[in-house]
């Protein structure tokens, strides 16, 4: 029985996941990715973010697992089909050449036999690798492999494309190349989700993001929705703060440069700042900079993984011993 | 189906990768020559080639028995029986534990296809190996003799599924383990010594089973003897009488000791593969489908090392005991021999299955 509400293409509730009784890697995941977008998943070292994606690719079985993907219950085999996967350091048969290599997944992913020679070509083409398609994947390096594994990945003309660190080993020109790929299947109203250390590449790709610390969700959303209490403006100018700054209470000075002030005005509407800039002008200031700000992912990451009490960063890995609650950041 | 191909095309690219694959049939084909170029002269010796050779044939031996008897021999007996299984195993070994290592096998699970099936068909193709290799030496040995003797058996390929069936027993063990150690070493290794425990096992039984069917012959002669000798009615029959059934009584007691020591052997062998048992089988079913006959010792030639001289003075012969020994093993029936070999091959494969569907990657 199908339970696809039609938007989603993942929408997982309550994921639990014990190792052997004592590790809780997984401690009550939930997350939902709409179908479309780009959505990415981040988080320190063992947090449990190869296993939440492991268990949706039926690689590990979950100790609870509620919800759906592609509208099919988690671990329906058959969903994988419309699924393409790149796992973290994958490794393809040594006496396979490029092209039979995706081939023979495209044959296990149950792709006709002209179809998967057809899109073997065009996908070995898409990702730079024709010329060594014949070529034993043994002799490949790690970026090759990982082109190779992105083609694999997208064989099956996948609905969803869950990718696992895809850039490691890649280089920048490769990277970008990596972007503009994952940005194209979004045009084509495909969904990806990302797994990745790579925090400014998360960025520059990602509709929403989620951050995962300790086998749980700190907190997910859009860069705009996660971003908007940081939202600010920021205005660099010469010589000491205005004697007039106390007037606003929704601004703060800040030294900046040498003999430069910064002011900042939390919000992120500019109508606010405009008479602000008025009065400096008045008073013949020179303003150097006028910048809207936010926090980056990096901010956001870290302002996740610290602990808000005490200042210092999350115990890194999963968690042992009994389940804990899930924190007020957690869930969806 | 789509999928099945895949992994049995994958399954021979793995080993047409591999050297030892062709060193194999490489050595098949140098065994197939031999059936090639071994003769018998017109003074009734072996040939090679063309060069006489110093080892005399019996007369009524033919060409097309020389070149059957150097197929059971050669062939099946020293060749698929153990250097061919040997390298098989060695060759084999590596496909599971590499299977389910770590970035290979999440691109496998990740697919639409269950578990179970990817395992028994990753299994099957597994079997592949000794498959071609079998199916390959002995097609061609077949077309050998049949073509220089005009003899064509086909009870020759025979051979093809018990060599099969045979090596499953040690590759169903050798997959559990492989799926326990993750280790191609680990797993070739203790399936080696699991098969030389086998060994162990069907050696005692064979040790066992001759001294076994001696004391039967031996009560059996005494018995009649004494029957003789109560039936008579001379002086010195009570004491001949007597006699008789001092031994009989110790011949008892030693037929009751070592019946029970080799039961205890074939209640531990019962349910473990039947490695030996299962090439007897093949090479006896292939000298009957290939109308040979089986060499009997001439009688009193030969010392057995069971055989007393109380016995052979009790009227038990050598030819006698190796029939008993011969019909005692022939009397192991195939489901004795392969059905409780395939049913531990099936729980074997079934708790590694259990393994492959449960566990984490």
């Amino acid at each position: 029985m199908s339970t696809d509400n039609g938007e989603l293409a993942l929408d997982v509730r309550e994921v639990e996941k014990v190792y052997r009784g004592r590790v809780h890697a997984l401690r009550g995941v939930s997350m939902k990715v709409r179908r479309g977008e780009i959505f990415g998943l981040l988080g320190p070292n063992g947090a449990g973010k190869s296993t939440l994606v492991k268990i949706m690719m039926t690689v590990v079985h979950p100790t609870k697992a509620r919800g759906t993907l592609l509208g099919q219950p988690i671990g329906h085999k058959p969903t994988l089909a419309k699924v393409g996967y790149l796992p973290e350091h994958h490794r393809f048969p040594g006496y396979l050449t490029g092209r039979q290599a995706l081939e023979f997944y495209a044959a296990l992913a149950k792709v006709d036999r002209r179809t998967r020679k057809r899109r073997a070509d065009e996908l070995l083409k898409v990702v730079g690798m024709s010329d060594w398609a014949g070529k034993s994947v043994s002799s490949y390096s790690k970026g090759m492999m990982q082109r190779v594994g992105l083609a694999q990945a997208m064989i099956n003309d996948p609905d969803l494309v869950v990718l696992d660190e895809p850039t490691d080993g890649v280089d920048p020109v490769g990277r970008r190349e990596i972007r503009d790929l994952l940005l194209s299947l979004r045009d084509q109203g495909k969904t990806v989700f990302l797994n990745s250390h790579l925090l400014s590449e998360l960025e520059m790709v990602c509709d929403r993001v989620a951050i995962m610390v300790q086998g749980l969700i700190a907190t997910q959303g859009t860069l705009e929705e996660l971003t908007v209490e940081s939202q600010r403006y920021e205005i660099v100018i010469d010589g000491s703060p205005p004697v007039w700054l106390v007037e606003h209470a929704a601004m703060r000075a800040e030294r900046a440069a040498e003999n430069q002030t910064r002011l900042v005005i939390q919000g992120s509407d500019p109508a606010p700042i405009q008479p602000i800039l008025d009065r400096l002008r008045s008073e013949q200031r020179i303003i150097c900079a006028v910048k809207p700000m936010r926090e980056t992912l990096e901010d956001l990451f870290m302002r996740a993984v610290t602990d808000p009490t005490t200042g210092a960063i999350k115990q890194v890995g999963a968690a042992t011993g009994k389940r804990v609650a899930p924190g007020p950041g957690g869930g969806e | 189906m789509t999928a099945a191909l895949a992994l049995l095309l994958d399954s021979y690219r793995e080993l047409n990768s591999r050297k030892l694959f062709w060193l194999t049939l490489l050595l098949s084909v140098v065994i197939d020559c031999l059936l090639l170029l071994i003769g018998i002269t017109p003074d009734k010796h072996l040939s090679l080639l063309w060069l006489h050779t110093p080892f005399p044939v019996m007369p009524s031996t033919t060409l097309s028995v020389l070149l059957k008897q150097t197929y059971i021999i050669i062939g099946i007996n020293l060749w698929l029986t153990w250097a061919a299984t040997i390298l098989a195993l060695i060759s084999t070994a590596s496909i599971f534990p590499d299977f389910i290592s770590g970035g290979s096998i999440d691109l496998v699970l990740a697919k639409p296809i269950g578990r179970l099936r990817l395992f028994l068909l990753k299994y099957l193709t597994g079997l592949l190996f000794v498959g071609m290799q079998v199916g390959a030496f002995s097609v061609v040995a077949f077309v050998i003799i049949g073509l220089r003797s005009g003899a064509w058996e086909p009870g020759l390929l025979l051979a093809v599924p018990l060599v099969l069936v045979f090596f499953s027993y040690l590759f169903a063990v050798c997959v559990l383990l492989g799926l326990l150690t993750r280790s191609t070493i680990a797993s070739l290794l203790l399936t080696i010594l699991f098969w030389l425990f086998l060994f162990l096992m069907n050696t005692a039984d064979k040790a066992m089973l001759m001294p076994h069917v001696t004391n039967d012959l031996y009560v059996e002669k005494l018995e009649a003897r004494l029957a003789t000798a109560q039936q008579q009615s001379d002086s010195g029959s009570a004491q001949r009488t007597a006699g008789l059934e001092k031994e009989l009584a110790e011949a008892r007691s030693d037929r009751d000791a070592i019946r029970r020591w080799h039961g205890y052997i074939l209640a531990v062998k019962t349910p473990l593969p039947k490695t030996d048992d299962t090439m007897n089988l093949l090479v006896h079913r292939v000298i009957a489908a290939a109308h040979l006959s089986e060499e009997q010792p001439e009688d009193d030639q030969h010392q057995l090392p069971f055989l007393t001289f109380k016995m052979r003075a009790a009227g038990v012969r050598v030819t006698e005991v190796l029939e008993r020994f011969e019909s005692v093993q022939r009397s192991r029936t195939l489901p004795w021999v392969l059905g409780t070999s395939l049913i531990f091959e099936g729980v074997v494969l079934a708790l590694a299955a259990w393994i492959f569907c449960r566990r984490d990657f």
